[in-house]
């Protein structure tokens, strides 16, 4: 099922916590996902600084991983929430040796994102495990949208949990409410095409349809438009770039999603409650159509 | 409690099952309407009611809202979630606002009013009964309906009326494309000022005109020389 959703805010000031309403959005659609619980944050980053995200199968992993990042960074600020590491690092090298460097370590240790503007965290559970480990209602930024997982394509785990980025861009991260059904045949293609996959996650193709789209010419509009037609089953996603965010459906309209707007902010939810009760007021919500695109430009 | 008129039913802090017992009883007990409080987009609230009685939601509701019922009426002040009157066998149910997708699915009887846009989906499986719209309708609203009648005083979405047996399609404003066997007809005497008197009964304005639409029954029995419109139908 899952469900995705989150916040918004179209001024650097506001009137409550970003962090705060995208848990109570997250809380609320924790039924239709209860495996995971993931969300991007968007960071107003000016300087070289990424925010890496790290994967560890075993939790323990976390001090190796730690450790290997201040070898080849300066780390500034880092967690090791017990699965799933969290850091900023000053980094002047190129990102691929980053990655490299730390999946170096031990297979089970995969970088989930390393991003500009980006960061993605992700946990087991629901987002009070999240916040438990990173503390996610005190972001105050301008954008937290996340995904609540109930995991029918592949494994329950950190690396195949959602938000997905994709080697070729950190800076696209997406979160899928929905069924690929060909993303078998779409990874081969892409595959031989040189993508890299990291994990077994169908929606994984989706942010790699996107990047190949805009690789041969394609804003990240058409790119969108392109992706209801190659896309395949059921799918509500939200994707979210370094300026902009987006809700596509699929042509069926089979995923729920409602968004609500006012000159503040913008929230979005698979769930109308989840979205009143996130940001604690009874706003009007309206529901994008069978194979609509929406752009919010920020 | 057989002689409360209205009683007042605040969902703040209740359980749904304990909101739809409160709600079942009113009904066993002939209380002739209930005031629901704080529907805050609740789901399920008003479901399973199966004996005479009035319910008003004073604000949004969620999904499933006077599913399963038989002999309801319902007003809500405020938009509707997925399915609302889902599967009602007799009465009637007024939204003020929009419906989400699949508003009346499989409706057996009664009549189920949006005044605002209806989402993708509205009155698939109608058996029975009207589906109004006010505004506009979305993707495959009418999907396979079976018989009754489904009124749209705005435009509709692809797909209208996909599959439809039976019934007819009132449009007011322009389909973005009809469905597969799907064909406009003529009315017949009488029918349109049904139709219009129905709108007036609502207070909701009426299109300049009307298209009615019907099945061209040919997706009635498969036909191999017709596979084409076999392969577009959905």
């Amino acid at each position: 099922m899952c469900g995705v959703g989150g916040i918004y805010y179209k001024t650097a000031t506001h009137s409550q916590k970003t962090g705060e309403i995208a848990y109570r959005i997250l809380d609320g659609i924790y039924r239709r996902g209860p495996d995971s619980t993931g969300v991007t944050l968007w960071h107003d980053n000016d300087g070289d600084q990424l925010y890496v995200g790290v994967n560890c199968d075993n939790p323990s992993d976390g001090a190796r991983v730690l450790e290997r990042l201040g070898e080849i960074s300066t780390v500034k600020q880092a967690t090791d929430g017990a699965g799933f590491i969290r850091a900023v690092v000053d980094y002047a090298g190129a990102e691929a040796d980053l990655v490299a460097a730390v999946e170096d370590l031990d297979p089970g240790i995969n970088v989930a994102s390393v991003g500009r503007h980006l960061e993605v965290l992700k946990h087991m559970g629901g987002v009070a495990n999240l916040d438990a480990q990173f503390d996610l209602k005190a972001y105050d930024g301008r954008l937290a949208m996340g995904l609540t997982r109930y995991a029918t394509e592949s494994g329950i785990d950190f690396t195949n949990g959602q938000p997905l980025t994709s080697r070729a861009n950190s800076d696209l991260a997406i979160m899928h409410n929905g069924h690929i059904t060909n993303y078998h045949h779409l990874r081969s293609s892409y595959t031989l095409k040189g993508y890299e996959f990291t994990t077994q996650n169908d929606s994984e193709v989706i942010p790699i349809m996107l990047i190949d789209e805009m690789s041969k010419g394609a804003s990240f509009k058409d790119a969108l438009h392109i992706s209801i037609e190659k896309l395949d089953g059921c799918f509500t996603y939200i994707a979210v770039t370094d300026d902009c965010f987006a809700v596509v459906k699929d042509a069926y309209a089979a995923k729920p999603l409602v968004v609500a707007e006012t000159e503040e902010l913008v929230a979005l939810s698979s769930d109308p409650q989840s979205l009143r009760e996130g940001v604690l007021a009874d706003m009007e919500v309206w529901e994008p159509g069978a194979g609509e695109v929406h752009i919010w430009q920020m | 409690m057989a002689n409360v008129e209205t009683l007042t039913l605040d969902c703040q802090g209740k359980e749904t099952r304990e909101i739809n017992i409160a709600i079942r009883k009113a009904a066993d007990d002939g209380v002739k309407a209930v005031e629901i409080l704080n529907t805050q987009a609740r789901h399920n609230i008003g479901v399973g009611i199966l004996k005479p009685i009035h319910l008003i939601y004073r604000g949004h509701v969620g999904y499933y809202t006077v599913g399963l019922c038989d002999n309801v009426t319902a007003e809500i002040h405020g938009s509707a979630g997925w399915g609302v009157g889902d599967n009602l066998l007799a009465g009637e149910v007024v939204v003020e606002g929009n419906a989400a997708s699949s508003a009346a699915p499989s409706l057996r009887g009664g009549r189920i009013v949006v005044k605002g846009d209806g989402g993708p989906r509205a009155g698939i499986y109608l058996k029975s009964g009207d589906v109004i719209i006010g505004g506009n309708a979305g993707y495959m609203s009418g999907f396979m309906m079976q018989n009754g009648r489904m009124i749209i005083c705005g435009n509709a979405a692809k797909a209208l009326g996909d599959s439809m047996y039976q019934g007819q399609i009132w449009l007011g404003g322009e389909a973005e494309e009809l469905g597969s066997g799907v064909a406009q007809v003529d009315p017949e005497d009488g029918e349109l000022d049904a139709v219009l008197a129905l709108l007036e009964k609502y207070k909701m304005k009426a299109p300049k005109a009307f298209k009615k639409l019907q099945s061209d029954k040919s997706l009635w029995n498969f036909n191999k020389h017709d596979f084409a419109a076999w392969k577009d139908a959905l």
